[in-house]
């Protein structure tokens, strides 16, 4: 069955939410996409929910959130997944709706830490094997630090190079009223900002938000606006960090492969020129490159060019993350959903000041786990 | 309908405590098993839904750890944090949906490695009930004694339910062994008349209905509110609404159903939890919850018992019922049917 994005709705992310709990910052996002989407609450079928448990303290969270979410006498699923949790949750309202059991299905991703007895890197510190790699893996800079480590060795690229992407990323986000981190930055305040894990700088990273998003999804949109579902695909990997690391013997690369199973499922050939624009999840500006390789946006080593020569810049040729992406607005449970939502209001044309020209084709990623990564493609035409 | 059927199934035996596996080898424990039974092989599985509790697992993100032990890498794979029951209708929709033709879903629990009240009380309301130090069990005792009230029943009625769950549990070489005492542990419930805190886990492999199998006829979920006090402890809640959408999308009636297999987690809600599914059916011939809890495989553990009894010829439908959240916050019912 084919499926449509016919509204979405998110709050403006911060640092800390301290005038709202959890279900009431989820009302928030839900009642702005049931606006966007021309629902009522009734109209929805079913709910599926997601955030990080450890993160915030607070165990089966999605059940204090029915309040938020409107779940209660409804059908509600929670999926949680780490960082990949909101493209989940996208995934999951997908093939909800696909296999015909629900007409209607809200997906709601949020994560508010303000309060909560949890944190993210403690929380993430947990993610791993207790004897063998919690001592010696510190939360998910470390990781990505060994990705951006392999990367640097192979392509000789700079730190400010890299440093390229999140100061278009702060360009863009000062024109998104939901983002978080606004304030310009310039490639020399990254390169001497704070070293987190080498090469990885303060300003390198993503941040920690308060915030929530939902999207509806549905096999009816009726005389909406919509964007069609067009690819749908997640890859995930092995259990142990030693096993994920480029150069490993069963070394896979789930963005490489989920983005291929998905760019046959929506026809793209060249995606370079078949995407109109990229909604991707980069935790920090390292990963952005190896990630722009790994989609075929560019050539093996010419992913700081999209950055230096402003093709991915808003009105340049293969725009990427319009809206800040995940450098300037990361509440965790919530921050794929976003891109997915963003990717869709591209589509649908409702992306205001981050809104770029002609869109037919947007793609969506997420990234968790133990370096898994999920893809969903959406389009202005069904099929 | 949904197109889609339980191909094979497996559980661990459920135990207090199994110091020789961890929560990942649980998981291929029941894997293997499995495969084994059903000379399935991992390429032959198109995706994976895990269904475990971060909390429980004391391990963010705790799916990482099974991966490896369900075959999940390199393919598409997503985790419920919700019972098994739940991630069956995960599962059955990306079947269903035509994307997939085989999904195997694996739910765990090791209660022996937290503390569950401990954890139970992380999952009240922050602000207004958390503070007050209630646990599950404590919320358990608010309905039996909601249960008992409303019906005019004494509580001699929660021991003679306790006691046919422990002459069924004692049939099942898979159930949990324990040492039940008859002290009070959340008034008006003996510790005998709560569900046991099990380790455990268990397998379903689905697939589309061109394989055969034990057909999904159908299922219905519901949220109740969250706060107790919101709820009338001594009914059924959500669950009769739930239990009506799975008999509309089976196109069944209760009275058509063979038998029950429901998640009790105390000796009232094998009462209660009947009464809202409607059905006049044996339930729980397994021992059900009362029989051993292993977390969120408690719901999937149900569903295989459900299964197993078909392809055995014992019954021609059943129904499986799963929860999540306190005493009945979140229900899942499912209806099973032997394809004629």
């Amino acid at each position: 069955m084919n499926v449509a994005i016919i509204g979405s709705g998110q709050t403006n992310h911060r640092s800390r939410r301290l005038d709202v709990n959890a279900p009431e910052l989820i009302d928030e996002a839900v009642q702005a996409a049931l606006a966007d989407a021309r629902l009522a609450p009734d109209g929805i079928d079913a709910i599926v929910v997601g955030n990080m448990e450890h993160f915030e303290g607070i165990h089966l969270s999605d059940l204090w959130a029915g309040e938020g979410t409107g779940a209660v006498g409804k059908p509600q699923i929670k999926v949680a997944t780490g960082g990949t949790t909101g493209s989940s949750l996208a995934q999951a309202a997908y093939y909800l709706v696909a296999s015909g059991f629900y007409r209607t299905v809200l997906a709601v991703g949020w994560e508010r830490l303000s309060d909560s007895e949890g944190e993210t890197t403690t929380g993430i510190v947990t993610a791993f094997d207790p004897i063998y790699e919690r001592p010696t893996l510190a939360g998910a800079v470390s990781g990505l630090a060994i990705l951006a480590c392999q990367y640097q060795a192979k392509h000789g690229t700079k730190p400010e190079e890299a440093a390229l992407v999140v100061v278009q990323a702060r360009e863009n986000a000062a024109k998104n009223p939901h983002a978080h981190l606004k304030q310009a930055v310039a490639a020399a305040d990254v390169v001497k900002s704070p070293l987190l894990s080498s090469p990885i700088r303060y300003l390198d990273m993503c941040p920690t938000s308060d915030g929530a998003c939902a999207v509806v999804f549905t096999s009816d949109p009726g005389d909406r606006r919509c964007a069609w579902v067009r690819g749908v695909s997640s890859r995930h990997n092995h259990t142990y960090l030693g096993d994920v690391a480029e150069g490993a013997a069963d070394f896979i690369h789930t963005l490489q492969l989920a983005s291929a199973d998905a760019y046959r499922q929506a026809g793209i050939r060249d995606p370079r020129n078949d995407i109109d624009v990229v909604e991707m999840y980069e935790p920090c500006t390292w990963a952005a490159l190896d990630w722009a390789e790994a989609m075929g946006l560019c050539g093996p080593g010419e992913a700081a060019g999209l950055w230096a020569s402003g093709t991915a810049r808003i009105d340049g040729g293969l725009p990427i993350n319009p809206s800040g992406g995940v450098l300037c607005a990361n509440p965790i449970g919530a921050t794929g959903l976003i891109r997915v939502a963003e990717a869709s209001m591209q589509v649908r044309g409702t992306a205001g000041a981050c809104q770029v020209a002609d869109v037919e084709t947007a793609v969506a990623t997420g990234f968790g786990g133990s370096f898994w990564n999920e893809v969903m493609i959406v389009g202005a035409r069904k099929s | 309908m949904t197109g889609v059927s339980i191909l094979g199934a497996a559980q661990t035996r459920h135990v207090g405590r199994r110091d020789d596996a961890n929560y990942m080898e649980l998981a291929f424990e029941v894997v293997e098993e499995l495969l084994a039974r059903t000379g399935w092989t991992h390429d032959r599985v198109g995706t994976v839904i895990g269904a475990s509790s971060d909390f429980w697992d004391g391990r963010t993100i705790s799916e990482i750890a099974i991966q490896d032990a369900a075959g999940a890498a390199g393919k598409s794979a997503s985790k419920v944090s919700m019972d098994g029951a739940f991630a069956l209708v995960y599962a059955a929709a990306r079947i269903a949906s035509g994307a997939f033709q085989t999904c195997l879903v694996v739910a765990h629990g090791k209660a022996s490695e937290g503390n569950p009240r401990k954890i139970a009380n992380a999952g009240f309301d922050p602000l207004y009930q958390r503070p007050l130090g209630i646990d599950d069990h404590a919320a358990l005792g608010l309905q039996a004694r909601a249960f008992l009230e409303g019906r005019k029943l004494s509580p001699s009625a929660l021991a003679e339910s306790a006691a046919q769950s422990r002459e069924a549990a004692a049939r099942n070489p898979n159930a949990h062994r324990r040492e039940t005492r008859h002290v009070l542990e959340a008034d008006p419930l003996h510790d005998d008349e709560i569900a046991p805190d099990s380790d455990g886990a268990c397998a379903v492999l689905l697939g589309a209905s061109t394989f055969g199998g034990v057909e999904l006829a159908g299922f219905g979920c519901a949220t109740d509110e969250h706060a107790l006090g919101a709820r009338d402890l001594g009914q059924a809640g959500v669950l009769p609404k739930a239990a009506q959408e799975a008999y509309r999308r089976a196109g069944l009636g209760p009275r058509e159903i063979d038998v029950a297999e429901i998640h009790d987690a105390s000796s009232a809600q094998t009462l209660l939890w009947r009464e809202g599914l409607g059905v006049a059916c044996p339930v729980n011939p397994s021992g059900g919850a009362m029989g051993a809890q292993p977390g969120f495989a408690t719901g999937l553990v149900r569903v295989l018992e459900a299964y197993e009894r078909i392809v055995r010829g014992e019954a021609r439908t059943a129904i499986a019922h799963g929860m999540t959240g306190f005493v009945g916050q979140a229900h899942c019912v499912w209806i099973l049917r032997r394809r004629s």
